[in-house]
């Protein structure tokens, strides 16, 4: 089963690096600016797209339960986007929302919308190194500070299933939940295909594999990614099933009184 | 047996080869014997009903309290150079692959909330910078009922890093915990504590590691103790330095050939075990000193050397066997308990008396063949006469009042009975550790915070169970009320967890820190707390949590009214829920299991009691003399139960062990006495009081110097570290010296008042 899962995979990236054509001559870069462009090529659509998109969890006893929702983000101090979320699925999380607004030096800001409650919430603290609403991705992982202040390292380049990749290695500053984020980027659009986490005692922690990935006006999004929590052996993968890249949505629709209509 | 004999010591080449190429395997094995002090031991083996649901649950939320413990203290913990303290050992520790998570002020997480904002996520990001800052920190850590007692004391005086062992800590090896400890005892030594501050190791992997150290330790006591006291009572006996070297070598063959049968049955020496080499040491030198002292009656007779070797053993060869017999038999009855450790105690211990019989009758020859004692010392020992002179003293006192003696003893006997009837089973773990720094900081623990005991209560249902609000009220309410047991530091549950988001949610209300009505907004809670941390409490598809309560350790009476009123509480609160209950941790499960095990261990010296007597029965062929031999035997064993009223010492594993240990050492003296009588009829001599008066002079010396190195040998237990071990050596030296007492008095009593006195012709 697994052999055919990893086939799956791989034919899928195949055809996600035949749709890309052929691949530009790399040019030497600097392990930052390889960072940089995985950044701005905002793979998930978290700064400026329109997203609708499932979370598939599985647990280690093989259970199933999927997250339902839909995105919506727009850059507004590049690198830094706001995005809004709001669950359709499952049924008890119907309505719920949650709006973060990235910020340059402080916490982010976070506000959760509980329909049973009828209120806003505006979550302080450190939650960087907790899971979004139950899937294997930590706040961490969606808000790529980690990525964005971390220093940046270049290993030599290598090809993973077949497609020509930048290695980096990145070591998050202190206070991150992880010792090291080790990168595989594609040569061609910068999409991370593979990213392997450590926790702080150097221990592999989680990784992420892009299982699809889909150009839409121009630009690559990986539609379909698992993220493995091997310490938990927990997996969720995500299927972004719509994605509409969106530059122009109104600042407005990124405040506390959107949240709370639902 | 003289033909046995005289072929071994003709073939004493090929003989001598035997046991030293025996030797050498019996070492080769033992070298592998490892001592281990691990509470698993106990309750961890097939068979164990408690077991499954046990396993089910540690695979599923781990072991609440199974962490090695950084404990500091002061006079307020939330000091900055305190929690910078704190953060820094946190942060050396969850470098360390040893451990998968490590917990303390420094990464806890609380949700708590004040107007519109909730606070989420870890407690203490950053150091405070300001008094207001430390006063939120601290009144959120205190004010979490899943933080406070857990990470932080109440008063803010002591607080812990739990540093969460990869392999569980009830799974994991005494070697890894071992090696769990040195890591943070390293980290504790690069990173020295602020003054006025005191960090101690503690916790589960500490206390099982320092008493594998005090176990070892002991062993290393008794074991030269024992001998030092043989040596001595061999020399008093003996007064040459051959006269010890003889009985204590073989007797050392004996214990390596069993030593090396244990390393074979591959089980670690543990509590029950360690007293295994003292005891046949103690047990194994008796019919060596027999033995010996035959033999220097038999060249005081004018044997030659080879003569008096093969004269003493053919005498004794059949009377030992049999004292060895009843002997192994006592112990042999720990060979059905259910505990894989007490009954490989039992074969190994009862393998070993048989084999002590084995080398006195095959290199016993060998060794007085090649160390003969002295002649000049031959004489000078054996004459001494002040103890047959006191044998004969104390039967001609005896003798006009037999009735007053047998109506005294029966008076004895039931008056004690009556006194010693109140015994209590209470197995006890943390009070029965060895005194130390390592019981102290358990106590402290305890005090300030949770302790190392644990119950579980244990709930399955169907998928989603675990979010019905009426199931979340029924285990709020098994919480609460397990929250009021005095002797509970903390009991946590998903309740708690449900009603501090909730309370965090409703703008830190007091008043909210409760199960919400509604179902979906308990799904909402849930969703939003990171499946790590929920996994702590609740499993992925809700079908599964607990609650955890970490108590002290007042011992398993204590525990076994707690699981009545937990489980009648339970019993009305989930009635009609569709939710299984059920009640685990190792308070349920290791102290089920070893008061089971006193059970057993009761029952197995009443089955070792009644097999003796029928051995004795069988032996004599007399039912007049095995019902004799009844009464003296239990009268010591009732003073053992009154002295432990006396002392408070409950019937726990290792108490217990006096009784197995001493039933056959019990009944050699009955049958050395009974077997004297019937000689003397059978030679001939027709009136009772001469052949007591001459069983009191042949028997008295004997049996005088087998109850005197017995229970000296069993004294030795009292210089244990562990209270068990000392109460054990203190009951078996009560047990010994009083069935010395009851055999002189009472039994011979009996026997000149109920034995059938006609000459064997006259019948």
């Amino acid at each position: 089963m697994k052999s055919r899962i990893a086939i799956v995979a791989g034919c899928c990236l195949v055809s996600a690096i035949c749709a890309a054509g052929p691949v530009a001559p790399a040019k030497s870069l600097k392990p930052e600016q390889i960072i940089l462009k995985v950044l701005e090529s905002d793979p998930w659509g978290m700064s400026g797209a329109e997203v609708s998109a499932r979370a598939i969890l599985k647990d280690k006893h093989g259970g199933t339960s999927e997250l339902a929702f839909t995105a919506r983000s727009r850059m507004h101090a590049p690198p830094l986007a706001k995005s809004l979320v709001r669950f359709s699925a499952p049924a008890d999380l119907a309505g719920a929302g949650f709006l973060q607004i990235q910020q340059q030096g402080g916490d982010d800001e976070r506000y959760l919308f509980m329909p049973e409650l009828k209120k806003v919430r505006r979550i302080s603290g450190n939650v960087r190194s907790s899971s979004f609403m139950g899937t294997d991705f930590s706040f961490a992982d969606l808000d790529r500070r980690d990525l964005r202040t971390g220093t940046a390292t270049a290993k030599p380049d290598q090809i993973f299933e077949k497609i020509p990749c930048y290695r980096v290695d990145v070591k998050p500053k202190a206070g991150s939940q992880y010792s090291r984020i080790e990168l595989w980027v594609r040569k061609d659009n910068f999409l991370p295909i593979k990213m392997q986490v450590f926790d702080k005692a150097g221990v592999h922690m989680k990784t992420l594999l892009a299982k699809e990935a889909r150009r839409i006006s121009g630009r690559w999004f990986i539609s379909k990614s698992t993220m493995t929590n091997h310490q938990q052996k927990h997996v969720t993968q995500l299927v972004l099933d719509t994605v509409v890249p969106k530059t122009d949505i109104p600042d407005a629709e990124f405040s506390v009184k959107s949240l709370e209509k639902i | 047996m003289a033909h046995v004999i005289r072929f071994l010591l003709r073939h004493r080449r090929w003989v001598l080869l035997g046991i030293l190429v025996s030797l050498g395997l019996a070492g080769y094995a033992a070298r592998e014997i490892q001592v281990r002090f691990q509470y698993r031991d106990f309750y961890d083996y097939p068979g164990n009903p408690d077991m499954p649901l046990f396993s089910r649950y540690s695979t599923e939320f781990g072991d609440p309290a199974g962490f090695v413990v950084v404990l500091v203290e002061t006079d307020d913990v939330f000091r900055n150079d305190v929690l910078e303290y704190v953060r820094t050992i946190t942060h050396e520790l969850e470098r360390e692959a040893m451990f998968s998570h490590v917990h303390s002020l420094a990464n806890a997480k609380a949700t708590f909330g004040d107007g519109d904002e909730v606070t989420a996520g870890e407690l203490m990001a950053e150091l405070p910078a300001t008094p207001e800052q430390t006063e939120r920190i601290r009144k959120a850590a205190v004010g979490s009922s899943l933080l406070v007692r857990r990470v932080v004391s109440a008063d803010s005086k002591a607080t812990v890093v739990l540093a969460e062992m990869r392999t569980p800590a009830t799974l994991a090896s005494i070697k890894e915990q071992k090696q769990a400890i040195g890591i943070v005892r390293s980290a504790i030594a690069r990173h020295p504590a602020p003054a006025t501050v005191r960090v101690r190791i503690t916790g589960g992997p500490v206390a099982e590691v320092e008493t594998t150290r005090s176990l070892t330790r002991d062993i290393l006591i008794f074991t030269p103790a024992a001998i030092l006291v043989i040596a001595l009572a061999l020399f008093f006996t003996f007064r040459s330095i051959q006269g010890v070297i003889v009985p204590l070598a073989a007797v050392s063959v004996s214990v390596l050939w069993t030593a090396g049968i244990f390393a074979i049955l591959d089980h670690p020496v543990d509590i029950v075990g360690s007293t295994m080499p003292a005891t046949l040491l103690v047990y194994g030198v008796v019919d060596p000193i027999f033995h010996l002292t035959r033999y220097m009656e038999k060249r005081e007779e004018g044997c030659n050397h080879e003569d008096a070797i093969v004269g003493a053993l053919s005498d004794l060869a059949l009377p030992c066997f049999i004292t060895s017999l009843t002997t192994a038999l006592g112990f042999a009855s720990f060979a059905t308990a259910t505990l894989p450790t007490v009954g490989r105690y039992g074969i190994t211990a009862a393998i070993g008396i048989a084999l002590a019989w084995v080398t006195t009758v095959v290199v016993l020859p060998f060794l007085l063949l090649w160390l003969p004692p002295p002649v000049r010392h031959v004489a000078s020992a054996t004459r001494s006469q002040w103890v047959p002179r006191a044998m004969t003293g104390l039967w001609r006192w005896m003798r006009p009042r037999i009735r007053w003696v047998i109506a005294g003893a029966t008076v004895l006997l039931l008056a004690g009975g009556f006194y010693a009837r109140e015994q209590h089973i209470s197995s006890i773990y943390v009070a029965n550790l060895p005194a130390g720094e390592a019981l102290d900081s358990i106590h402290t623990l305890e005090r300030k915070l949770s302790g190392v005991i644990r119950t579980v209560v244990y709930f399955e249902g169907d998928p989603g169970s675990m979010k019905r609000p009426e199931v979340l009220r029924a285990i709020a309410a098994i919480d609460e009320f397990a929250e009021k047991v005095p002797y509970v530091n903390t009991s946590v549950s998903l309740a708690d967890l449900i009603a501090e988001v909730n309370q965090a949610f409703n703008g830190g209300d007091p008043a909210a820190h409760r199960i919400p009505k509604s179902g979906s907004l308990i799904a909402q809670y849930l969703a939003m707390i990171d499946p790590e941390d929920r996994a702590d409490f609740v499993d992925a598809e809700y079908a599964r949590t607990h609650i955890r309560i970490l108590t002290s350790d007042p011992g398993s009476e204590t525990f076994r009214e707690l699981r009545v009123a937990l489980q009648k509480q339970i019993d009305e609160e989930f009635k009609g829920l569709n939710v299984k209950v059920s009640l685990t941790g190792t308070a349920m499960v290791g102290y089920a299991a070893l008061d089971q095990i006193v059970i057993e261990m009761l029952y197995g010296f009443i089955v070792a009691f009644a097999i003796i007597v029928i051995v004795v029965l069988v032996l004599f062929r007399s039912l007049r003399l095995a019902l004799i031999s009844v009464a003296p035997n239990v009268l010591p064993v009732i003073a053992s139960f009154a002295c432990m009223r006396l002392f408070d010492i409950s019937l726990r594993m290792d108490t217990c062990l006096f009784l197995s240990v001493c039933v056959g050492g019990l009944f050699n003296n009955t049958i050395q006495l009974a077997g004297r009588v019937r000689l003397g009829l059978r030679q001939g001599e027709r009136d009772p009081d001469v052949v007591m008066e001459e069983t009191f002079q042949v028997i008295g010396r004997p049996a005088l110097f087998t109850a005197v190195i017995l229970s000296l040998g069993f004294a030795t237990f009292m210089l244990s570290g562990f209270p068990g071990l000392r109460a054990f050596g203190l009951l078996s030296m009560v047990t010994l010296i009083a069935g010395f007492l009851c055999d002189m008095i009472f039994t011979t009593a009996l026997l000149r008042k109920f034995y059938n006195w006609k000459h064997p012709e006259d019948r």
